[in-house]
This record gives C-alpha cells, structure tokens and sequence, in this order.
C-alpha cells in the first residue's frame, strides 16, 4: 500500500541524513563539478605562446607581427633567432605557434612579388591548432586586404574600400560565445545521471549485503512497493541537485534561461525517473556494493560525459557510436535543458525528447520492479 | 629477503583472486580507452547547411558550392524565408545557415560590397567557434578572389598587388584529427585511474576484512609491509600500461620517440598516483568508499590537467592547481614522445615536476599509512 511506501522512504530518509559520504556525493560534488567545469572549460582560445623568428627585420615584417599581438589571440612566447630554436621551442612546448618570415619579407613586398611566410602550429593539441590556424588566417587577410589597399592608392588614387563580399557573422542563441552558457545546462543532464544511479543502486545493495533485505522479504511489503520507497528518496535528491545547479547557474554563473523555467524543472522531473530508475535496475542485477559502483561508473558515469553531447558532439562520432548513445537518456535531457535554456524553445520543439524520456523512464522502473524478486540469494 | 617476497606474493594472490577489481583493470585497457577515443573527438567536420539563397544567381550558386567542396559542411537545406532558417536552427537540424540577399549579385557586379550573413547555433561554442572560422574563410577566398577578377577587369594586374603569402603547417599532426590526442591522454588517464585505484583497494580491503591486525602482529617492520603493498600495484599499473598500448596501435597513433623513456617516466609518474591511492586507502573505511573516494578524486584532476582544454586558455588561479598535478606532466610527457618523438633533452622540465610531486605525494601517502598501522 502506498504507507508502506512512504514508511521505506522515510527510512531511507534517515539513513541518507545520517551517512555523510551519500550526502556529500549527493550535494557538495555536484556543486564541485559544476564550479570546475564552468572556470576550467572555456573553450575560446586566447593567449596562445607564439614564437617569432624574424629573419627580415624590417619596418614590414614588424607590423606584420604586431597585427598578432594585436589580436588578443597571440601572447609573444619567444623570440627566436634560427630555425632550430624554433624547432626547439615547439618541441618543448614552450610555444603552440611559431612564425617565421624570411629574409626577402620586405623586399619583395616593395617588388610586388608574394612573399611567403611560414606558420607552424604545434598539432598535438588538436583543437586548439585548428583554432590559431582559423585566428591566424584571419588576420592574414585583414592584413593583406590593407596593404593592397594602400597599393592601390598608391598608384592609382583609387583606394580600395574593402574585400568584395563581406561576411556577417551573427551567432544565435549565445552570442558571445561563453562557455558557462552551454557548459551550465549540459552540466544538468550530466550530473543528473552521474550521481543518482549510483546512490540508489548502493541504497539497495547495501541492504541486501548487510543481509537486511531479509526483513523485506519476511514483511507484507511488496516488490513494487519496497522499490518506490527506495525511488523516492532518491528521486527527491536528484531534484534537489537539478534545483541547487540551476540556482547556482543562474545566480553565480549568470548563465541564461530563455525558456520556461516550470517546464525545464517538470522535463527534469522525467529525467530523474530515467536516472533514477536505471539505478534501481542496476541494484536489483548485483549483490556487492563494490558491483554496483563499478557497474554504476561504466553504465551511467562514463556515458553521462561520453554520450550525451555535454562536450563532444554525437554526430560527429562513428554510427556505431551514436546508436549507442541512444541507450542512455542523457542526450535527450541534452537537447531539453540547452533548448530551454539557450534557445528559450518549449514542448512544440521538445516534445519528442519529452515523450522518450517518459517511455524510457517507464520502461526501466517496470523492469525493476519486474526484476526485483523477494527472495533469498 | 624472504620475508618480503612471501608477503609480495600474498599481494599479488589477493590481487588475482579479487574478481571485481581485475575485471576492473581489465576493463580500463581493453575497453574503456578505446570507447572514449571513438567517443570524444573535437573534429569538426560534416555540418549540416542550410542556405537561404535569395539571388538564385551564377555567383551565389558559386559561392555555395565553396562550402559544399570542404568536408567541414555538407550542404543540406535550400531555404526560403528566414523563419524556416530560424526554425531548422531551433530543431538544431542545422549547424550553420548562410543567408545571400536577393541583389547580391547586382551588388557585386557594381562594387556595393554585399554582405552575406553566417549563422551559427552558439549553443555548441567550441563547434560554433571553429565552424565560424572555417565559414569566414571560405567567404574571404571567394571574395579576394572576386577581387582580383574586378581588378582584372578594370585593366590592372591584380598578380602586382602586395600580398603576404603564409603557409601554414601543423606539426606532429599534419591533418590535424584530434584522435591521437585524445589516445595518448586516455592512455595516460587509464595508468592514472589503475594506479591509483589499486592501492586504494589494497590498504581499505585489508582494513574491511580486519587482517590489517593479522598484518600488524605478524613479524614486519612498517617500511616492509608498505613496500609489499606497494609493489604489486606498482608491476600491475606498468603491465596494464604494456597491455593498453594496442590502443594507439589499433588508431594508428605512430610512437615517434622512445618506448623505454616512455615506460621510464611513467613509472616516475606512477609514485604519485600510488602515494594519491594509499593515502585514499587510509582514508576510507571499507572498499566501496576507497573506490568511491579515488573516483571522484580523479574527476577534479583530468578537468584541469590540461586533457579536456589546454592548460593556458584555462583562468589563472587554475592554472596554478593544473600546476600541481602530476597529469598535467604525464600528458606533455605522453604527447612529447608519441607524437612530437622528443627525448629527455625536452621533457627534463616536466620529468624533475613528476619527481617531486612524486617525492611528495608518495610521502604522504605512507606517512598517512604509517599512521595508520601505527
């Protein structure tokens, strides 16, 4: 009956409360999690070291160089005097990107031949080359598109007034590009089901390791039963962790939500049952604690980073890949909280996302209640 | 001498009847590190485009097929009206959307300079950043070249004009797939987690089990039974490490420096991470909590060693803790001699950090088990 249920959730209300390693997993290391990924990650890259040899040294190749300094993008990492020493500064790692200009920069400049200047870019850091390499590109043209102008003036009096097209770059839903706007709503479906598998999955196990479970089975309680008294609490804590995030989010992150803030919490509501729900299946598959946590890490913990989306893109992975992904409910709750909060999109865009949410939540708490047999061994 | 070795042999016994915790090594080089290289890759490539083409002409179509000719964009979507572009965007069935305005031709032919307007969805901001960058390339190539067609046309050469060429070239990692990054630093993230997971285990389940007394009245000086609990775990994690290495083999990661200085430092690194899980070890009370301590401690560690984003784009105050992780080193080290095939002579900055923090932490660790058995 549903007192019986309650009665287990208030018991494993006042277990949680009394055991400080569940509540500090529960409270403290979402809120960890969440202040080292919103400062650690940003994804914009600035300050990359470059290294310059400057075998011209003329008044050219010096304002060639100072448009990178310019940019905010380039810090000077080292100035070198010979090839090797780039090699070398690259191969340490002292610099990410190095520039090198021959000796002939100015004067062919002055004769209207191209001159060539070299970029190397230190290639292990993937992303981050890509990045200088598109930083670098752009600022070669806005160069170039000067010095032609000047040319031009020079010999005809006709200057030049720009580049034949212009590109207009407007980027939606997170103009500015900050990091904390993405990493903040992606952090709430990661988190979400980081943690709660695990501490359910262990509330479960725990009693049957210590043998306690007995006593359920002795009792008039039923399966179902005994698994919503198990559900609610920890469904409470999930929630309780959505709530904390989007306060802190908010509050100390300024991260926007432009959509419906009741909608996201009642999307997360589903969520949790998913979250929740496939620690409850876990529990009822093993008997040791030490099982559930490995098994929690390699079915919730890793996928939660992996395969949500949350930084690596899922359609960029191998398809075999990405049919895995669908096997987890992250990338779905992905897709909710970053349309809600970035995008301020509602249900007519979402709900698609919404209903396999419920379908997988439903589906495995059925299971666990289905797998979750009273008796012994 | 024989004391020792017995009680190493007990060790290594323990280890292997541990069912769960080898399943768990196991599973780290054979597995895991190879679904995150599949998993995480910062490649990007094959966005889908929309495209608003309001001119319908020679030019605009020209234009267009710049972007379909990359691998960055596939291009998917002709649009018509500005709110099926906002729409597509919103579903996040496209990327990026290029809007021509319905004189742009005209435009150009007259010298107006028309403007093409690139949208890009900010909710992804590292794919918005690069797709934004690789798009404006695209868009400035076209139009230098639209330029020197004018400058032609009005009889002047356009090959006279100054321009600075620059060439640009990745080393290490010439078409610059992020792949081999992410298997070296899963490499070096997988030794991490097996070497400091096992001591952790080692120390809580003598204590869950309570033979930690049993241990204690037996005749073993302190030093003795920390050397045996140590190395075990420390020939395990470098065997895991030997095994884990048919991970670059298999994505074809070339190895361009020295195996044996890469093993040589690795074991440096490992007095770190085995100081970090005996000091867990004492920590916890009983093996779950051992494990769940190492696990969560893992997690802040590969945020700011530099694996998800390079240590200098990171704010300051972190930089410094990035300072003080070993990882942050054991990476440099990693990429320094798969990829960029560098020896000592480059990584001696990077192997004396690993010596001392190894120095401390390993310190630590057996004070911390010292005062324990104590």
């Amino acid at each position: 009956m549903r007192s019986r249920t309650l009665a287990i959730a208030k018991k494993e209300g006042r277990e949680i409360l009394r055991d400080p390693i569940t509540l500090g997993i529960a409270i403290l290391l979402p809120l960890l999690m969440m202040f080292l990924f919103a400062y650690a990650i940003t994804l914009d890259v600035k300050e990359i070291r470059l290294a310059v040899l400057d075998l011209d040294r003329s008044s050219e190749s010096r304002e060639y160089l100072a448009a990178f300094f310019r940019s905010g993008y380039f810090t000077l990492g080292a100035v070198a005097g010979n090839v090797r020493e780039v090699e070398d500064l690259l191969d340490r790692g002292a610099v990410r990107v190095a520039l090198v200009i021959p000796p002939d920069f100015s004067r062919r400049l002055g004769q209207g031949l191209p001159a060539e200047v070299q970029t190397l870019v230190d290639g292990s850091f993937a992303n981050t080359a890509i990045m200088a390499l598109n930083y670098v590109a752009a600022i070669d043209e806005a160069q170039n598109a000067r010095l032609q102008s000047r040319s031009l003036s020079r010999r005809f009096g006709t200057p030049q007034v720009g580049p034949a097209v212009r590109a207009e770059p407007r980027v939606r839903y997170n103009p500015e590009l900050r990091s904390a706007n993405y990493i903040v709503p992606g952090l709430f479906a990661v988190i979400l089901m980081a943690f709660p598998p695990m501490l359910t999955a262990l509330a479960v196990v725990r009693e049957k390791e210590r043998g306690s479970i007995q006593q359920i089975f002795t009792s008039p309680v039923r399966g179902w039963e005994f698994i919503g008294g198990k559900m609610i609490p920890y469904a409470g804590i999930a929630f309780l962790e959505m709530v904390l995030l989007l306060v802190a989010g908010v509050l100390w992150f300024r991260a926007p939500v432009r959509g419906s803030i009741p909608l996201l919490l009642l999307l997360s509501l589903l969520y949790v049952l998913c979250t929740v729900g496939i620690g409850l299946l876990i529990s009822t598959r093993t008997r040791s604690q030490l099982v559930a946590i490995l098994l929690s890490i390699v079915l919730t913990l890793m996928p939660s980073f992996l395969f949500s989306g949350f930084l690596f893109p899922i359609a960029t992975m191998p398809p075999f890949f990405q049919g895995y992904s669908h096997l987890f409910p992250a990338r779905h709750f992905m897709e909710i909280a970053r349309g809600i909060a970035l995008k301020g999109i509602g249900l007519p865009h979402l709900w698609l996302n919404a209903l396999l949410l419920l379908l997988y939540g439903s589906t495995v708490m059925a299971l666990a209640c289905l797998r979750f047999k009273k008796k012994v061994g | 001498m024989a004391r020792l070795v017995a009680v190493i042999r007990k060790e290594f016994i323990q280890f292997l009847r541990y069912r769960p915790l080898v399943i768990l090594v196991v599973w780290t080089i054979a597995v895991e590190i190879a679904i995150c290289a599949y998993a995480i890759t910062y490649d990007v490539t094959h966005l889908s485009l929309a495209v608003r083409d309001l001119d319908g002409s020679r030019e605009s179509r020209e234009l267009i097929s710049r972007f379909a000719q990359t691998e960055y964009f596939d291009v998917k979507y002709p649009v018509r009206g500005s709110e099926e572009l906002e729409a597509l965007m919103e579903a996040g069935r496209a990327d990026l959307g290029i809007a021509i305005p319905p004189d742009f031709s005209r435009q150009l032919g007259q010298g107006l300079q028309p403007s093409v307007q690139l949208l890009v969805d900010g909710s992804n901001s590292n794919t918005a950043l690069i797709a934004l960058g690789y798009a404006r390339r695209i868009v400035q190539g076209y139009s230098r070249e639209m330029e020197s067609a004018r400058l032609r046309r009005a009889g002047r050469d356009p090959g006279t004009l100054p321009v600075v060429r620059n060439q640009l070239r990745a080393w290490y990692n010439p078409d610059l797939k992020s792949v081999h990054f992410v298997v070296v630093s899963m490499l070096v993230l997988g030794v991490m987690m097996i070497a400091t997971i096992l001591p952790a285990a080692a120390v809580a389940w003598e204590k869950e089990a309570g033979t930690i007394e049993q241990l204690l009245v037996m005749p073993f000086k302190p030093w003795e039974l920390m050397v045996a609990k140590v190395i075990p775990t420390f020939v395990v994690s470098l065997a895991s490490l030997a095994l884990a290495l048919w991970v670059p083999w298999w994505f074809r990661v070339p190895i361009r420096g020295s195996l044996l200085l890469f093993f040589a430092l690795s074991a440096l690194f490992l007095f770190s991470s085995l100081g970090w899980g005996l000091f867990l070890g004492t920590l916890a009370e009983n093996l779950q909590q051992a494990l769940l301590l190492a696990f969560f401690s893992i997690f802040p560690i590969l945020v700011i060693s530099g694996i998800m984003v390079p240590v200098e784009s990171m704010p300051y105050p972190i930089q410094l803790l990035s300072y003080l992780s070993p990882l942050t080193y054991y990476l440099e080290i990693g990429l320094g001699i798969f990829l960029k095939g560098v020896g000592i002579g480059a990584l001696w900055p990077q192997a004396l950090a690993l010596g001392a923090l190894g120095v401390i932490i390993f310190t630590l660790g057996l004070l911390s088990f010292r005062k324990r058995l104590g």
